[in-house]
């Protein structure tokens, strides 16, 4: 692993954009990391597996990992994930740690929410014939979905302002100019997966890191910028907060008939 | 198919339908439910004319240690009603959930015995559920309607099991069954009497229904998928007596074309809309089984005597 020095001393900040599309790009990779897989393991847990001695192992491992501290979760991207990325740091070891974060607390929500579908719909289903699998998608899933929702909502407030994993794993580009473009980043390739981007693996700037590099850190002169990071992260959570709370009241709507 | 979920078996796996009257009288051993009475065969043999849809042998069912359904054999005739009718905890509804495997998913149920569909087991290991279940169709004690359209709700059963295609795949590839879907739904709708009530408003949630109209609702969503034998468990017993009454109606007229099984608290409603009753009592065993005039106007064993007429149930 080679880790840079953080911040090129002396350099100004380049701009605020790289930083707003970096942390963008880290809470859509992060979400689409955890959420079919914290949503497919609550689907096993609940609805498939002998509740017994495993189920409640994973349960006590979850909420364990759901409080484990962020720094921790920085490290295991270092060590782990970083050498089996490319060795560098990149937005995609940042998208894949704070996904990991996300996790338990989308599988602790998702799992609530599906066990609070009545059993009724399932007898309902089933007395029509329709499989297991089926029932889950057409009918268990859609009525979790708010539930579903609401823990995505939580888990990206507390993942979209995470500083200190990202100082580990992120890589430190505080005076790019330009944001990675991940969208023109995808080219295909000859083998397996056939398909690459460079983008995700290169170092990418986010508010968070930005904001403690110009506050606490001292890093360039002007303060100033340091706060109107600090806002627009601000802006850009309650961002996601706003895309989540339609989600969410769109699904609630077609459950509900008010 | 092996459910994980842990349904609570059913109210009917405790006994606590019996009473056992605390009383002084000469006449207390035959008033109560357990009196010493023998149940003879010859009252559980019922002779009709017509085929037999449903052949119930020698069927147990246990709920862990506790026997829930003690050795019935029953035969059940085509397109007709049958009612039956017990105290709480006397197994009916346990054995109306025998004749689609509906027990199958309560995991402490141990089920020992046969039943056969037009001649066909249904407990072969190699049965098909989703088949067998298309066939037999079930309507439940509360109104469980999906928390979606009324018109979804219609056409769920017959869009999982392919019948009807509809989505962006099926519209692509030119195979979209859109109007097949509303003249279904129609049709069910009108069979179950609630396409005058609803049909200004099929993509409305069934939610926003009343209780009688979800009931109706769910009967319908059971009639898309075509069955033959239509398991009624207690299906009136949730709703006030105008909606009750639109369902008794709704039962005689399904009779015509279906196979009817219908378990009932209401003995009056089972005397008013079956064509023969089995009566089960304490401990998960069938009393008597005939005509349902005969079993209400000439019983033969005493005990059903003594519940049809209300001296205990």
């Amino acid at each position: 692993m080679v880790m840079q020095a953080y911040i090129p001393l002396g350099a100004e900040p380049g701009g605020i954009m790289p930083a707003i599309i970096g942390t963008v790009w880290l809470v859509v990779g992060a979400t689409l990391f955890a959420v079919p897989l914290g949503v497919g393991a609550a689907v096993f847990l609940t609805e498939y597996a002998e509740q017994g001695r495993f189920t409640a192992l994973v349960e006590i491992a979850t909420n364990a990992l759901w409080s484990t501290p962020s720094i921790v979760f920085g490290l295991f991207g270092a060590a782990f994930l970083i050498p089996r990325l490319g060795g560098d740091e990149s937005l995609l070891a940042g998208m894949l740690v704070l996904g990991f974060m996300l996790l338990p607390l989308v599988l602790i929500t998702s799992r609530e929410s599906i066990k609070a579908v009545p059993d009724e719909y399932r007898d309902a289903s089933a007395a029509l014939g329709v499989t297991q699998w089926e029932t889950i998608k057409s009918v268990v899933l859609p009525a979790a979905m708010p539930g579903v929702i609401t823990g995505v909502i939580l888990g990206v407030g507390r993942i979209a302002g995470e500083t200190a994993p990202l100082i580990l794993v992120l890589g430190s580009t505080l005076n790019a100019t330009a944001a990675v473009d991940v969208i023109g980043g995808f080219r295909f390739v000859s083998g397996p997966p056939f398909i690459a981007n460079d983008a995700l693996l290169t170092a990418s700037a986010s508010l968070p890191t930005q904001v403690w590099a110009v506050i606490a850190a001292g890093v360039s002169g002007s303060p100033q910028m340091g706060w109107a990071t600090a806002f627009i992260l601000l802006m850009v959570v309650l961002t996601f907060y706003a895309v989540g709370i339609t989600a969410r009241t769109y699904f609630r709507r077609k459950l509900n008939y008010e | 198919m092996s459910d994980s979920i842990n349904t609570e078996p059913s109210t009917d796996t405790q006994t606590n339908g019996e009473r056992t009257v605390e009383t002084t009288s000469p006449s207390a051993e035959t008033t109560a439910g357990e009196s010493e009475e023998q149940v003879r065969d010859e009252w559980r043999h019922y002779e009709f004319d017509g085929d037999t849809k449903l052949s119930v042998e020698n069927l147990d069912v246990w709920y862990g240690d506790d026997h829930a359904l003690k050795d019935v054999s029953m035969e059940i005739p085509e397109n007709s009603v049958t009612a039956l009718i017990g105290p709480s905890g006397c197994g009916k509804s346990t054995y109306l959930r025998c004749l689609n495997r509906m027990n199958d998913r309560i995991k402490a149920a141990r089920i020992d015995g046969s039943v056969e569909l037009e001649g066909t087991e249904i407990y072969d290991p190699n049965a098909n559920l989703v088949e067998l279940r298309k066939r037999i169709g079930m309507v439940f004690q509360s109104p469980n309607p999906f928390p979606k359209s009324i018109r979804e709700n219609i056409s769920y059963g017959p869009r999982k099991h392919g019948d009807i295609n509809k989505g962006l795949l099926a519209r692509l590839f030119g195979r979209d069954d859109t109007e097949q879907e509303g003249e279904l739904v129609e049709r069910s709708l009108k069979q179950a009497a609630l396409w005058e009530e609803v049909s200004d408003r099929l993509d409305d949630n069934a939610l926003g229904l009343s209780g009688g109209q979800q009931q109706r609702l769910c009967i319908a969503r059971c009639l898309a998928v075509d069955p033959e034998v239509i398991l009624m468990d207690e299906p009136a017993s949730a709703l006030d007596p105008i909606a009750t009454s639109k369902i008794e109606d709704l039962v005689e007229e399904l009779s015509k074309d279906y196979t009817v099984v219908i378990v009932t608290h209401n003995m009056q409603q089972a005397a008013r809309i079956s064509d023969q009753t089995a009566v089960f009592l304490t401990g998960g065993e069938l009393v008597e089984y005939d005509d349902t005039d005969k079993i209400f106007e000439n019983p033969e064993s005493q005990r059903v005597e003594d519940y049809i007429t209300g001296k205990f149930g």
